[in-house]
């Protein structure tokens, strides 16, 4: 059975969004394993809860701030795949939906910024 | 927070991601709960943790469905701008309410999504979406809508269904309210997105799952950054509990694909009515 030009265009879409997805959350998921085994073996928990102290434990290589990465890559997997999807429209010409991809990004951004502050 | 705990909180992770990715609705339901029943973390502390699971339940599961072509991407894309407003407007506001006050929203949130689904159980998928709907489309809308249409196999019963969605405002406006829920309660929003899929733009419920849940993590994931910067996402907290949504996600996106639709609109129903009673609780102060 042949495929239809819309069914072609979706599988063009659905191999880069699962690889993104998938490598995204293993490498998150492989940063909050290493991050809670070393906590668990060094017995410190250095719980910090806001972005600086976050960044201070990383860049000390605490365990909190190694899982504290962990979360920051799970939480920016669904923008990286929206990245890769405004990639992929943009091949294929679709003007609608990248522009849509884009805006995601533009709001994502915006929250991001305006959170750190 | 000693080593029992942590396994506790990826036990909680473990069953939410489960239902969640077999449900479509994040986990959040179940996480928010257990973590605040059976833990006594409060509330807000809970939705940030929660929220995290929604964003690895989503890309977790999604993976799985989108190998078993049941996610319409562009429908999901589509929604994301509004969801991802509202995930950040719900945190926004959620900072600003007392524990009670979240624990009773959480409370009518899933008994309004019981009702719904209830009631979506009585209807046969087969009337509602065996065949193409030609009479909705209009000269404009049609571009999009085509662009949006699919078709999904069904494991479960090896049969293929063509689709067309239609409802494409209602769908945004729905997923703005879905966005709202999802950053004031940490849960995905599919209590919503899922019935509006399904009975108002004419997904097939198992596309509607697979959709929202793919859809969920940027909502999730725009909700998760306000509660980060608000001091609410506590590391060791969430880790574990994310941990066992991923874990629970495989599991639950593969249970999903060989249960029949029927059977998952009961659990759904079972799982919000048993919830709803745990946070009227908290609200009116008998629990927690």
């Amino acid at each position: 059975m042949q495929m239809s030009a819309r069914e072609e265009g979706q599988s063009a879409l659905l191999g880069p969004s699962r690889r993104v997805l998938i490598i995204g959350t293993l490498i998150s998921f492989l940063l909050m394993i290493i991050g809670l085994s070393y906590a668990v073996v060094v017995g410190t928990r250095d719980e910090s809860v806001d972005i600086p102290g976050l960044l201070n434990s990383l860049l000390s290589l605490k365990p909190g701030g190694i899982v504290g990465l962990g979360i920051v890559v799970m939480l920016l997997t669904p923008v990286l795949n929206v990245l890769a999807l405004g990639v992929i429209f943009a091949r294929l010409r679709d003007r609608w939906f990248t522009l849509v991809a884009l805006l995601v990004l533009v709001i994502m951004a915006a929250n991001a910024l305006l959170s750190g502050r | 927070m000693d080593n029992a705990t942590l396994l506790i909180l990826a036990a909680t992770g473990f069953a939410g991601g489960t239902f969640g990715a077999m449900l479509g609705l994040g986990g959040g339901v179940l996480i928010v709960p257990l973590l605040t029943g059976i833990l006594g973390i409060p509330i807000h502390q809970a939705i940030g943790a929660s929220l995290v699971g929604v964003v690895a339940t989503s890309s977790a599961g999604a993976g799985v469905y989108l190998k078993s072509r049941l996610v319409n991407v562009r429908l999901g894309l589509l929604l994301e701008p509004v969801l991802a407003l509202g995930g950040i407007t719900g945190g926004l506001i959620a900072a600003l309410l007392s524990g009670q006050v979240l624990s009773a929203l959480f409370a009518l949130a899933l008994i309004f999504t019981a009702y719904n689904m209830y009631k979506t159980g009585q209807v046969q998928d087969e009337r509602l979406h065996g065949e193409i709907d030609e009479h909705v489309q209009t000269a404009h809308a049609g571009r999009v809508y085509d662009a949006l249409s699919g078709e999904i196999t069904d494991k479960a019963t090896g049969r293929t269904t063509a689709y067309r969605v239609r409802g494409v405002p209602i769908g945004l406006g729905a997923s703005f309210v879905a966005g709202n829920m999802a950053g004031l309660l940490g849960i995905g929003g599919g209590i919503i997105k899922v019935p509006v899929m399904h009975l108002l733009m004419g997904l097939p419920l198992k596309a509607s799952v697979a959709t929202s849940n793919f859809a969920m993590g940027v909502t999730a994931s725009a909700a998760a950054f306000v509660y980060l910067s608000e001091g609410l996402v506590n590391p060791f907290l969430v880790a574990p509990v994310v941990i066992g949504v991923v874990v629970g996600a495989q599991v639950g996106s593969r249970i999903a694909e060989r249960v029949q639709s029927s059977a998952l609109g009961r659990v759904f129903v079972v799982v919000l009515l048993f919830m709803a009673a745990q946070m009227v609780s908290k609200a009116v102060g008998i629990s927690g």
